[in-house]
């Protein structure tokens, strides 16, 4: 896709952006949980890939690049933003609380919530490979290749994430009940 | 037997290759302990993608137009896409790289001439002109230009004595990889092993 090697051009970096943006701002997202923090961290991988001028291999290398570079912005947002956000959703869940009542939208909310802490808590190397598998639908071969580990190291990082969360949430559940 | 609940988790995503993935289905159709797993881990994906999605479809959009924005401040181009340039620019990422076979024998050739220059060392003064080009014998100093590795190194095989050799790289700075690498033995790198029994 990239002619021998040369640093991709602009109309490389449109055909890139259109290939992969969907699924970068969704990693990016899911991930520091706030859209608008996702769009930046998916802005600044472009920017650093057009300044920097890399030559990459292939459309591939680019795309596994970006992954990598999203991934890890937006871990380190959302260690940055953690303390700030949890005050915000506290804010947020007693306002909808009063709001509403003790309804069942409640109840699906807070198993929810519940969920999302309980993905925040994981391990970065896990909660990294959980969601680029649940959300961006990625192989394990293309999870090894954007994370920079074994496809073996991705199935057990996946098994692990899953017990741990699947753990946490019912860990949760006794505790309400 | 239930297999690993880890085998479980990586059916789940469909990442068990083919005679196993048949065998772990007909099990897990079975065995109410790992269909429990099994639905647990679908359930968890399933949950976990029904937490509300913190993007917007807008976002692409928006993020295209500042991408624009970017490329518009980028150098033309035409400089951009030049091979020179862009190398010249990654300089420091270069690497250059010899095919292991070449590179392989490249050793074994100073190795070599290390050996005869420690030979000659010991040997009484010789007489003969300070820098030959490829000198055998000590007497009578010839000439070759061999063509390929092969030939230097058959022509190395079969002249005792001390040996000058001047290998001139290309004077471009552009390496291209030459075939795949491979190991070989010494005794291997050149048929009818030219190189044994020449070390002193």
């Amino acid at each position: 896709m990239f002619s021998n090697s040369a640093a991709p051009g602009p109309e490389d970096i449109r055909r890139l952006y259109d290939a992969t943006a969907p699924l970068l701002l969704r990693i990016a997202a899911r991930i520091t949980g706030g859209a608008e923090a996702a769009e930046d961290i998916v802005h600044d991988s472009f920017a650093r890939l057009v300044e920097k001028s890399i030559a990459f291999p292939s459309m591939d290398d680019a795309k596994f690049w970006l992954i990598r570079v999203v991934k890890n912005g937006a871990l380190n947002y959302a260690k940055r933003k953690g303390r700030e956000a949890k005050a915000y959703e506290r804010w947020w869940r007693g306002e909808r609380e009063s709001a509403v009542g003790a309804d069942d939208v409640v109840l699906k909310n807070e198993s929810a919530e519940e969920l999302r802490a309980g993905l925040e808590a994981l391990p970065d190397s896990l909660k990294a490979v959980l969601i680029l598998k649940e959300y961006g639908g990625l192989s394990y071969k293309e999870i090894g290749r954007a994370l920079g580990i074994s496809e073996g190291n991705v199935k057990v990082r996946a098994f692990r994430a899953r017990e741990a969360l699947l753990a946490k949430i019912e860990e949760g559940s006794k505790h309400v009940s | 037997m239930c297999p690993d609940r880890e085998l479980v988790s990586a059916y789940v995503d469909g990442e068990v290759p083919s005679p196993w993935r048949e065998r772990l289905e007909e099990h897990v159709s079975s065995c109410s302990d790992c269909a429990a797993l099994a639905a647990s881990f679908v359930s968890l994906g399933a949950r976990l993608r029904a937490v509300a999605e913190p993007g917007e479809a807008a976002a692409f959009a928006r993020g295209r137009a500042r991408l624009e924005a970017l490329l518009a401040e980028m150098p033309a181009p035409s400089t951009l896409s030049s091979p020179v340039l862009s190398s010249a620019r990654d300089g420091w990422r270069r690497s250059i790289r010899l095919p292991l076979p070449f590179a392989a024998a490249a050793a074994l050739l100073v190795l070599f001439l290390g050996g005869a220059t420690a030979l000659l060392a010991s040997r009484p003064a010789s007489p003969s002109s300070p820098i030959p080009a490829v000198a055998s014998g000590m007497t009578d100093p010839q000439l070759a230009k061999p063509a390929s590795m092969e030939e230097l190194l058959r022509f190395l095989g079969s002249n005792e004595g001390p040996v000058q050799v001047t290998i001139n790289l290309p004077s471009g700075t552009t390496f291209g990889s030459a075939g795949k690498p491979v190991i070989m033995r010494s005794n291997q790198a050149a048929p009818g092993a030219v190189l044994e029994g020449k070390a002193p």
